[in-house]
């Protein structure tokens, strides 16, 4: 059986509920998620009012020992974007809260005061948070394991999530975090402060024989794929340098596209030379992507010790924000860490104010003091000043759409799609499936959802519509794809990736592998498919699935999503880029300059991404 | 009875992965109950000190968890592990 917790927060009511019927037709985590999402949220509710519901559903291969098999996903309406709102994450919260009988917490109205949610081993009880409130996620972990025991996994929301800034993130422990979207918020409006979970019951597969062949063979498949040494190495900052010499990174709020001394002073082999010192995994996964990391030179920062770095990480503070060195944008991701806030949004946050600064649209009396960019003083003070409400971190606090919209002549520099602040890369260099998912990602403005199992950092596309194709024959035949799809998207023989049909599979398999609570990095992305999937649901589950019917079932659920963002008011013309991408050249080191995009390509690229969803394209 | 091989710990590269741990409650009760485990990885993760303790008196020395572990924290003279078994 698999079981939800509902948790009626007005009452104090906790009911356990039977989910496996909808688990069996929408696969789990985000797939559940997606379905009661749907069903439960009436249309045009406030995202931060009662009606909300804000629901954790565990992938449905969690638990196992399946590579990377830790992976929850949290999902809500929207307070940033006002749509579907999903945040994936990994840590062991997931596995130990299925360890200890639930798969699914779904959080309905508001409590009347603050209140932790605590599980251990299939009792559950609410408790008052009041001695919590206020406190930071890592305070309030500490204080929560020094009553509950050092073993308890914990989800909390820090002052950001307390104080309703629309993208405030939900932390598990210390590092691992919820991001996108504003989860924090809409828990924090919910007065809830932390969930704990002890767990020491046990996961049990249906077909232990399958099951075992299964296992190896993820094993094998992730660890020969070419992607599984870099990641371990370098973790995201593979992509780190190959986005510089693209010109693609996000400089100055999307007006640089590549810095000279970027690989001395922000790159991969500085953070693996300087900083980093360990590998560090999260349940179950043999990847191991992220890095202990240590500030060993003198210095502010000296003995700063975190789990970094990633491409984000110095994508949003080292380039949208130009921090040069790593101590600081260590320090500013911390700071997100502590006030459970999503970096991406903050720091988009933040460089849409130096922007308007720079171009004489806010002025210092209104902000307090001179911002500047590549200023640690300004970030850090800002990021704290935002988590708090303070002064015009309270304007910074609701977005850069909205506060683009309530400060005169800066709307067009509120870089964000559907109300969320785009991540990493710019597209125009290269519009490809990464940056096209900004458009079509049905949480707005990111590229998590449309990451190509055959993405590539090679410089340029063939035309608007077709990546080049940087795998062999060979590597295609092999992919776990579905056949008909491959003809479709590839050509036959392979000759280049149709763009919008690659983002569509992209979303799917996605959507898959968030609903399993698989990790989409790379060595996973491209070497396991709606194959492997279905076949490991089946061992694991005892329910029938094929590759068919699983990938039926991630479109399905995205084109829930997309109803639920329809009824909320989404049009067609809010597939759009802001106008500087459209509108502005962006310059990159050499004096070369990268024109603007084609508004009419890509909108040509939306059209077909609309027909290969089946959907319709109003004018 | 031959006696059990001796399993080395090296801290340092643990990833804290956890896949030892369900490894050895696969051996001992074929399912995954990290809880029940013979090895246990402990992660302080604030300062990622982590600390691996084996109970010797339990652990039947299969090996399962050396041949499972990723960064090779934990190490055995005898390289061969039994295969992993189904049962019913
Ligand atoms: S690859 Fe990285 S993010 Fe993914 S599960 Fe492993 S450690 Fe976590
Ligand atoms: S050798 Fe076998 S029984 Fe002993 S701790 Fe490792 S997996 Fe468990
Ligand atoms: S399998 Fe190895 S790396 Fe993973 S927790 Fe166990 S000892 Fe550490």
């Amino acid at each position: 059986m698999t079981t939800m917790l509902t948790v009626k927060l007005d009452q104090g009511l906790l009911i356990r509920e039977d989910v496996t019927e909808i688990e069996r037709e929408y696969l789990g985590g985000l797939g559940v998620n997606t379905r009661l999402l749907y069903d439960l949220v009436p249309q045009g509710c406030d995202p931060l009012g009662p009606e909300n519901l804000l629901v954790f559903g565990v992938g449905s291969l969690v638990g196992t020992m399946l590579p990377t098999a830790c992976r929850t996903e949290v999902t809500a309406k929207s307070p940033l974007s006002g749509r579907f709102g999903s945040a994936n994450g990994g840590g062991s919260f997931g596995p130990y809260l299925r360890f200890a009988g639930f798969s699914y917490l779904a959080f309905h109205g508001i409590s009347p005061s603050p209140v932790m949610l605590i599980i251990e081993d299939g009792e559950a009880r609410l408790e008052s948070a009041e001695d919590l409130w206020g406190l930071d996620v890592w305070e309030a972990t500490d204080r929560i394991r020094e009553k509950l025991g050092e073993d308890v996994q914990v989800a909390a929301i820090g002052p950001a999530g307390e104080n309703l800034v629309r993208y405030a993130s939900i932390q598990n422990n210390y590092f691992a975090s919820w991001g996108r979207t504003g989860m924090g918020a809409v828990m924090g409006s919910k007065k809830l402060k932390a969930i704990v979970v002890r767990g020491s019951g046990q996961v049990d597969v249906a077909d232990r024989k399958s099951f075992l062949a299964i296992r190896k063979e993820a094993f094998e498949r992730v660890k020969n794929d070419p992607s599984y040494g870099f990641m371990n190495r370098y973790g995201s900052m593979v992509v780190a340098d190959p986005f510089n010499t693209m010109n693609a990174v996000p400089g100055r709020n999307f007006t640089i596209g590549a810095y000279a001394d970027w690989e001395e002073t922000r790159g991969r082999k500085v953070f693996e030379k300087r900083y980093k010192e360990a590998d560090v995994a999260c349940f179950a996964c043999p990847i191991a992507c992220a890095h202990w990391s240590r500030v060993k030179e003198e210095g502010p920062h000296f003995g700063l010790e975190t789990r970094g770095l990633e491409v984000t990480f110095v994508m949003e503070f080292g380039a949208k924000l130009e921090l040069t060195s790593i101590p600081e944008i260590f320090r500013c991701t911390d700071i997100c860490n502590h006030h459970g806030m999503d970096v991406i949004s903050a720091a988009g946050s933040v460089a849409f104010l130096i922007d308007a600064f720079d171009r004489g649209l806010i002025s210092e009396e209104a902000i307090g003091f001179a911002p500047r960019w590549g200023d640690f003083e300004t970030v850090s003070r800002l990021l704290e000043q935002i988590a708090r409400r303070e002064g015009i971190g309270n304007l910074l606090a609701e977005g850069s759409m909205r506060a683009g919209r309530s400060v005169p002549g800066a709307e067009r520099l509120a870089m964000h799609v559907k109300g969320v602040e785009m991540p990493v890369k710019d597209p125009r260099p290269k519009c490809d499936t990464f940056t096209f998912g900004y458009l079509t990602s049905t949480r707005g403005g990111d590229s998590l959802r449309t990451r190509s199992p055959v993405e590539s950092v090679l410089k340029g596309m063939k035309d608007y519509s077709t990546e080049p194709l940087d795998v062999d024959a060979g590597y295609i035949e092999k992919l776990d794809m579905p056949m008909r799809l491959k003809k479709e998207i590839f050509g036959d023989p392979p000759q280049g990736v149709n763009l919008p049909r690659v983002a569509c599979y992209a979303e799917n398999l996605i959507t898959i592998i968030n609903s399993v609570g698989f990790c989409i990095r790379p060595p996973v992305l491209r070497s396991l498919g709606p194959d492997f999937y279905a076949r490991a649901m089946q061992a694991v589950t005892g329910r029938d699935y094929t590759e068919e019917s699983v990938y039926q079932a991630a479109e399905a659920i995205w084109e829930l999503q997309h109803q639920f963002n329809l009824r909320e008011g989404e049009t067609t013309a809010d597939f759009c880029y802001p106008d500087r991408f459209y509108e502005e050249s962006l310059p990159g080191t050499d004096g070369r300059m990268v024109p603007p995009l084609t508004r009419s390509e890509i909108e040509t690229n939306v059209r077909e991404y609309f027909t290969a969803r089946g959907w319709k394209f109003n004018e | 009875m031959a006696s059990k091989p001796e399993i080395m710990c090296e801290e340092g590269r643990c990833t804290g992965c956890r896949l030892c741990m369900l490894a050895c409650s696969w051996v001992n009760s074929k399912t995954h109950q990290p809880s029940q485990a013979f090895v246990h990885v402990d992660v302080d993760e604030k300062d990622f000190i982590r600390r691996i303790t084996i109970d010797r008196d339990r652990c039947t020395g299969c090996l399962a968890c050396v041949s499972f572990c990723p960064s090779g924290a934990l190490q055995s003279e005898k390289n061969e592990s039994q295969p992993l078994k189904g049962g019913k």
